[in-house]
């Protein structure tokens, strides 16, 4: 098991500090530790999809990110990396829960995904391996996820099983509140007829 | 176009028919023609917004694809800034797929992004609503325009010469050149 700070604080030494997604239980730690941290964001997407784009955005702009999801939402997630991030040739690094791990007795919706996810992963041709569960094997990790980022300039996957992160407490508000806005919201109609 | 000189502005248009009419009518270094991943472009420019917070995004969506992703609505509203443009062009149909009808002729758009949190969401058929949107100041709220179009398209509607990966490629350097991007760090080991 690893805390979410050793993660983290090492993803940001290789330049990640750009996290969006749809939680999973198991990424619970991680999100918290991001939002915690007003240095790095965290961008709580309506949809997998949705969260793949708007990483896409930001690697655009010249960020690294990281697009988090259970693998019940990788469904969603298949038409932008098959048809943004592949052909643009966007790079992100996606980290999916696993799910209906055959290894272990989940809930019913779980079971096919969690056969089929490396397989999902390897037909939308997304290399992936497994979550780091130790320390040590953290920056061998991210050494290859930066190093095909760079040279395939597409996306690479780490599969997370139950049980790789340690509990981490939220401190911080999760969702930005806007400050009470003294302009007035502007709405105009421009029908002709 | 006219409106959307300023050299800090890029433009994503949706997939379609959209980016090719952008393509068409004046291609730029500063667009980006989606293509594939529909309903994404508003995600994409949101993104985009939040990183380079010195740069004036303007999305060009359409009607279907914002019906596909309108979930990304509450998104913008949420977390986007006042550098977030968002138009919308509804000629309430799939154009490119042979024209079947979206449900969104009886839909308020900016009502929707109104709900959502955008600070200024306008509607109509007349593009004099352009004006309006890009001169009104919210601050801090991204800005919204519902735009009804007649559906239809040029005869011969060029696509772009450029590859989808060659298009970005340009965009990247455009934005990179843009303003005193200077010391960002953004751009990690290796590059």
């Amino acid at each position: 098991m690893i805390e979410a700070q050793e993660f983290i604080e090492a993803a940001r030494s290789f330049g990640f500090d750009w996290y969006t997604g749809v939680p999973c239980s198991f990424l619970t730690p991680f999100i918290n530790y991001v939002i915690n941290d007003p240095q790095l964001t965290y961008i709580s997407a309506a949809n997998e999809g949705d969260a793949v784009a708007i990483a896409s955005g930001a690697t655009i702009a010249g960020k690294y990110a990281v697009v988090m999801m259970q693998n019940s939402g990788l469904g969603n997630a298949v038409n932008p990396l098959t048809s943004l991030n592949y052909i643009f040739r966007i790079p992100l690094l996606v980290i999916c829960t696993l799910r209906g791990d055959v290894n272990l007795q989940d809930e019913p919706q779980h079971e096919l995904m969690g056969q089929i996810t490396d397989k999902l992963l390897e037909t939308m041709t997304v290399p992936w391996e497994f979550f780091p569960t130790d320390a040590a094997q953290i920056e061998p990790v991210l050494q290859r996820v930066t190093a095909y980022m760079q040279q395939q300039r597409r996306p690479y996957a780490l599969i997370m099983r139950k049980g790789t992160i340690a509990p981490h407490a939220l401190t911080r508000s999760s969702i930005p509140k806007r400050e009470d806005n003294s302009n007035p919201h502007i709405q105009q109609s421009f029908f002709s007829r | 176009m006219e409106l959307i000189d300023p050299e800090n502005t890029v433009i994503i248009a949706t997939t379609g028919y959209t980016g090719r009419e952008l393509f068409a009518s004046k291609d730029s270094a500063n667009h980006l023609y989606m293509v594939g991943s529909m309903g994404c472009a508003s995600s994409l420019g949101l993104g985009l917004s939040l990183a380079r917070k010195d740069l004036k995004v303007v999305v060009i969506d359409g009607d279907g694809a914002a019906l596909m992703r309108m979930g990304n609505f509450a998104t913008i509203g949420t977390y986007g800034g006042a550098n977030l443009i968002h138009i919308l062009l509804d000629n309430e149909v799939h154009d490119s797929t042979g024209a079947q009808a979206t449900v969104s002729s009886d839909i308020s758009f900016a009502k929707i992004a109104e709900a959502c949190g955008y600070g200024v969401t306008l509607s109509g058929d007349d593009p004099a609503l352009l004006d309006v949107l890009f001169t009104a100041d919210t601050k801090t709220t991204p800005k919204f325009a519902h735009l009804k179009i007649r559906p239809g398209t040029l005869e011969k509607l060029p696509r772009p010469n450029l590859t989808p990966e060659a298009v970005l490629q340009r965009f990247v350097k455009y934005i990179e050149g843009v303003g005193s991007v200077g010391d960002t760090g953004t751009r990690g080991r290796g590059e």
